[in-house]
């Protein structure tokens, strides 16, 4: 009997050591809106996500800070659609994402819950703990940022093995 | 002709609008947030020779997707017959003047199907430029008799057209330009139509946010300043009765009374 509690604890220790690799949060910089009406329509919009347990936003830089419900499959691409949903648009967005010792493959990516993350920049060969890192792409930069970034951008070739394939730099 | 306004009140519950673009008698190039309901009340009154005109409508807006806001509007007003008088000459000469002006009971005024479409959007630091055009059909149910068309109460009929919207910090300026092509009034039993005049129409708008200067949290309360100026050109208005044009004329009347 005594073996079995202790191996129950032991399994019991082990699970709740075990850092489950996750989004843990998000920086949105909203574009085109000054007063707080539209923050908030921002905000109601980005609510709706059901992988979304918080946010907040500074009203006068237009700063939000979204964090994500642990444990729920977290959509990048539609968070910034909520925000093109209220009407405005994504400057930057930057999610922390929990690394639980990810390598990277030799495209300098890594694949999690059916989607693709490539770095284009700051390329890494492994990465642990709590990394932020920032989207690249249409929904995520201003128009000009973007097309800086355009022709840069690697085509990779298995894309359709994933839902979304997100390029990424630190 | 019928005085001025003295009083335009417009209010707005709405999930997610532009504070410096919620002008108080037209629309921004901004477009409702997708799946957001807002409702718009608008009170106007004027004297007419010491005979208070009012104009209720409650404007309800839906924004179908983030690009496409569509609006519906009901008017309630004193400011017209149900159907003209018998004497058309008499009523058409003398009903704006003092000895003649007259009572009009409250009544149903109209409809008006709106719709936006946001074509253009480039958005930055705390600023945005935006285009929209809209369309809007309007069907009136009272007896108008004006030239100048009005498609939200006054005149079934169709319009279109643009709006650029500049919202740099604390400050939007909005321009707009529009087409009416009014749809004539009929009384059947008389043969008698009254089409008012195809017009073009254009107006200047600008927000200013002016409180609170710096945000503290979403209670704060957004005082904005707003001033509108709408200029319209629209041709004559036509009558007819029995398929002939109706000429109104002093004579006729004089004529008529003796």
């Amino acid at each position: 009997m005594k073996r079995c509690v202790f191996a129950l604890w032991i399994g019991l220790t082990l699970i709740a050591g075990h850092v489950q690799a996750q989004f843990v949060s998000a920086r949105l910089d909203l574009a085109g809106l000054t007063c707080s009406l539209c923050s908030k329509s921002v905000e109601k919009s980005i609510r709706q996500l059901d992988f979304v347990e918080n946010i907040s936003t500074d009203l006068n830089s237009n700063l939000s800070e979204v964090v994500f419900k642990p444990g729920k499959k977290v959509d990048i691409s539609a968070l910034a659609q909520k925000v093109y949903d209220a009407g405005f648009s994504v400057l930057s967005l930057t999610a922390t994402f929990d690394f639980s010792r990810q390598a990277m493959d030799d495209a300098h990516s890594f694949a999690f819950a059916n989607d693709r993350y490539i770095f284009v920049q700051d390329k890494q060969e492994f990465l642990n703990g709590k990394v932020a890192f920032r989207f690249v792409g249409s929904k995520f930069l201003s128009r000009k940022e973007y097309k800086d970034w355009e022709k840069k951008l690697p085509q990779p070739a298995d894309d359709r093995k994933f839902v979304h394939t997100y390029f990424v730099t630190l | 002709m019928k005085g001025f306004f003295i009083l335009i009140l417009s209010c707005v519950a709405a999930g997610g609008v532009f504070a410096q673009e919620l002008f108080p008698s037209s629309e921004p190039a901004s477009t409702l947030p997708k799946g957001v309901w807002a409702v718009r009340a608008t009170f106007r009154n004027y004297e007419e020779y010491s005979q208070p005109r009012n104009y209720y409508a409650v404007r309800a807006i839906y924004g179908v997707t983030p690009k496409l806001s569509a609006y519906f509007t009901v008017s309630v007003s004193n400011h017209h017959l149900k159907r003209y008088p018998e004497d058309l000459n008499n009523y058409f000469l003398n009903h704006h003047t003092p000895a003649q002006v007259v009572k009009y009971p409250y009544q149903l005024e109209g409809f008006n199907l709106y719709t936006q479409y946001r074509f253009f959007s480039r958005d930055g630091k705390n600023s945005h430029f935006r285009m929209a055009v809209y369309g809007e059909a309007g069907k009136s149910l009272a007896a108008h008799d004006e030239a100048e068309p009005y498609l939200t109460g006054d005149n079934s009929g169709f319009g279109g057209g643009l709006i650029i919207t500049r919202l740099i910090h604390r400050l939007a300026v909005s321009a707009t330009t529009g087409y009416i092509y009014p749809l004539a009034y009929r009384e059947k039993y008389r043969d008698l139509s009254v089409l008012s005049g195809q017009a073009f129409s254009w107006g200047l708008q600008l927000g200013y946010l002016a409180f609170p200067r710096q945000y503290k949290d979403y209670d704060d309360l957004n005082v904005n300043f707003y001033l509108e100026v709408f200029g319209k050109t629209y041709g004559d208005s036509q009558i007819s009765v029995n398929g002939a044009l109706y000429d109104i004329s002093p004579v006729a009347s004089l004529q008529g009374s003796s």
